[in-house]
């Protein structure tokens, strides 16, 4: 068996079929997967962890004693570790291991800096756990999505910078001229996130647990839904459109449907995703000009946001018959399906006059989840379940547990936002309804007795979907059985020939 | 407070930049001589290098 390699245009070579034996012969290089393992690991504890506080403030909803009286278990403490725990523990966590894990792979180059890519490691997992362990006593910022205090802060900057750092160095060491466009996307995630980071978190601090914003009143308002407008852009969607980019043509065994589509909605997205911010402040003293500039860039944000779903689900043409057997590649087409529809609810929204009746109900609540749960964790999944069997050296312990897992989350999810969308309206229609005099029609405790049963609905929900999350931990943590007694060896990197003029110029093997 | 009308000159002429920046993407992406760079990185991500004994590893029964 000879690997063949051929010649592209501009200079990329790629290897068609490398055997062991061709690639062993070329080279001793080896992938680093001790560092995308561990944030496998971390990504599974962390992902039951802010569930499970998601599903227990959820119950406080519907049962609110189970707050038994005490500050830190109350709803309002536990709600920013939640969410916390889920977008940046859970979510960053399988984002970076990911992003490790392709970027190695897409330039066929081992990761640079491996001493600062174990420190991104432990600095993240440092910063979750400061996080967490602060902001239910009331350490915290008070701004959403940004709660952890300014000491937790600049740990986040200093690591974050550092896993620009790994990443960029490691493209700049890659094998293949042009740079795939997961990376792209990853790129653009963890630029974009740094700098948002960093102005939204400008504060003076007073004490080791207390600081001020330096802006303040509207313009406070504006910066901080730049920046949660923002998250949900570059974090919540570019970072997760990387994944997506390579992890379903892999899992499709197709190509990518098409490339060049791929790279202008990637131009689309984060030049449009900036301006729409302000959409989160509608009807709010912010200046109306601003107000309509969010929600007209809403608008236009479909259609890069549409583009990268059909891409991702036209991938799967030809070989739809995988969804049958393969539980990953389920994950995903829903994954995509419910961004397509996720983000067409967003625009919506958007709009002044849809927002005046979704907005502070539950609606939002539902929007949020069928982005999270539906898009976010279910591309995550599937691309962890793709890439666990690769990275841990054997096949999924069971086959039957990611099926198990497929349901449950599935279920957990269609009721989950089914009951928030119907609470969501309900509140809506009852806050604005008025009698003839004008006086209103419901007080607030009516449309809250109104939507208590939901509440229990999406109790249920929450606790199908953390329950999936679990038959994921156990299932990678047997399949991870081979890798914790190193019986597992380092996948080689395949070193295509150099072709002349390769930029950049071709690393030594050994290097 | 009334904005100043060169304000509105400056938005006209970043929105037509943006439009012609990305109009100019499309025609790039398009010429003839990128077709088959593109179409091989269409494929990268199913060149992954495994293990020899990777076939049973895609999750499939």
């Amino acid at each position: 068996m000879a690997t063949t390699t051929e010649t592209l245009n501009g200079g990329i070579r790629l290897a068609a079929s490398p055997s062991r034996q061709a690639v062993l012969a070329a080279t001793d290089e080896t992938y680093n997967d001790h560092v995308v393992r561990l944030f496998l690991l971390a990504a599974a504890v962390w992902g039951v962890v802010g569930m499970a506080i998601g599903v227990y403030v959820a119950a406080q909803l519907a049962w609110p004693a189970l707050n038994f009286d005490i500050s830190w278990l109350t709803f309002s403490r536990l709600r920013p570790n939640h969410t916390f725990g889920v977008i940046f523990a859970f979510g960053g966590s399988a984002l970076i291991g990911t992003c490790y894990y392709v970027v190695q792979r897409s330039g066929h180059t081992r990761l640079a800096l491996p001493r600062l890519a174990n420190f991104t490691f432990w600095g993240w997992q440092l910063a979750c756990v400061l996080a967490m362990a602060t902001m239910p006593f009331g350490i915290t910022q008070s701004k959403e999505y940004a709660e952890p205090e300014w000491f937790i802060d600049i740990l986040i900057a200093v690591v974050w910078v550092s896993i620009g750092v790994v990443f960029f160095s490691t493209l700049a060491r890659r094998r293949i001229q042009h740079i795939y466009v997961a990376n792209w996307y990853y790129g653009a995630f963890i630029i974009a996130v740094g700098l948002l980071h960093i102005v939204n978190n400008l504060a003076l601090p007073v004490s080791l647990t207390k600081s001020y914003p330096i802006y303040s009143g509207a313009v406070d308002a504006m910066v901080q839904w730049w920046y949660g407008h923002n998250a949900v852009a570059f974090f919540l969607t570019a970072g997760f459109l990387g994944m997506m980019y390579y992890f379903v043509p892999r899992q499709a065994k197709q190509p990518l449907w098409s490339y060049r589509f791929s790279i202008v909605n990637f131009w689309a997205l984060i030049s449009v995703y900036m301006w729409a911010g302000s959409h989160h402040l509608l009807y709010t003293a912010l200046p109306d000009w601003v107000q309509s500039v969010g929600m007209a860039f809403s608008l236009v944000l479909l259609m890069p946001s549409w583009g990268s779903a059909a891409n991702g689900l036209l991938t799967f043409n030809g070989s739809w018959h995988r969804l049958r057997t393969d539980p990953a590649a389920k994950f995903m087409v829903i994954a995509l399906v419910f961004y397509a529809a996720s983000t067409f609810e967003g625009s919506m929204m958007a709009i002044k006059s849809v927002n005046a009746l979704s907005h502070y109900t539950d609606w939002t609540v539902a929007h949020v989840h069928s982005g999270s749960i539906g898009w976010v964790a279910m591309i995550t999944i599937g691309s962890l379940y793709a890439m666990a069997p690769r990275a841990l050296g054997r096949p999924m312990h069971s086959h039957k547990g990611m099926e198990l897992h497929f349901w449950m989350h599935t279920a957990g999810l269609l009721l989950y936002i089914i009951s928030m969308w119907i609470a969501g309206v309900t509140e809506g229609l009852m806050w604005r309804a008025t009698n003839p005099d004008g006086s209103l029609t419901y007080a607030f405790i009516d449309s809250l007795i109104a939507i208590k049963p939901l509440y229990f609905f999406r109790f249920l929900g929450g606790l199908l979907v953390v329950a999936g999350m679990g038959v994921m931990a156990w299932n990678l943590w047997h399949t991870a059985s081979d890798a914790r007694k190193h019986l597992i060896s380092p996948i080689p990197v395949p070193i295509p020939e150099p072709t002349t003029h390769q930029v950049p110029a071709p690393l030594p093997a050994s290097a | 407070m009334t904005l100043d009308p060169l304000w509105g000159q400056l938005i006209g002429v970043v929105t037509l930049l943006s439009m012609l920046a990305f109009i100019g993407i499309w025609i790039w992406l398009w010429l003839p001589q990128h077709k088959r760079k593109f179409d091989r990185l269409s494929r990268l991500p199913m060149q992954e290098t495994t293990r020899p004994d990777d076939e049973h590893e895609d999750n499939d029964r």
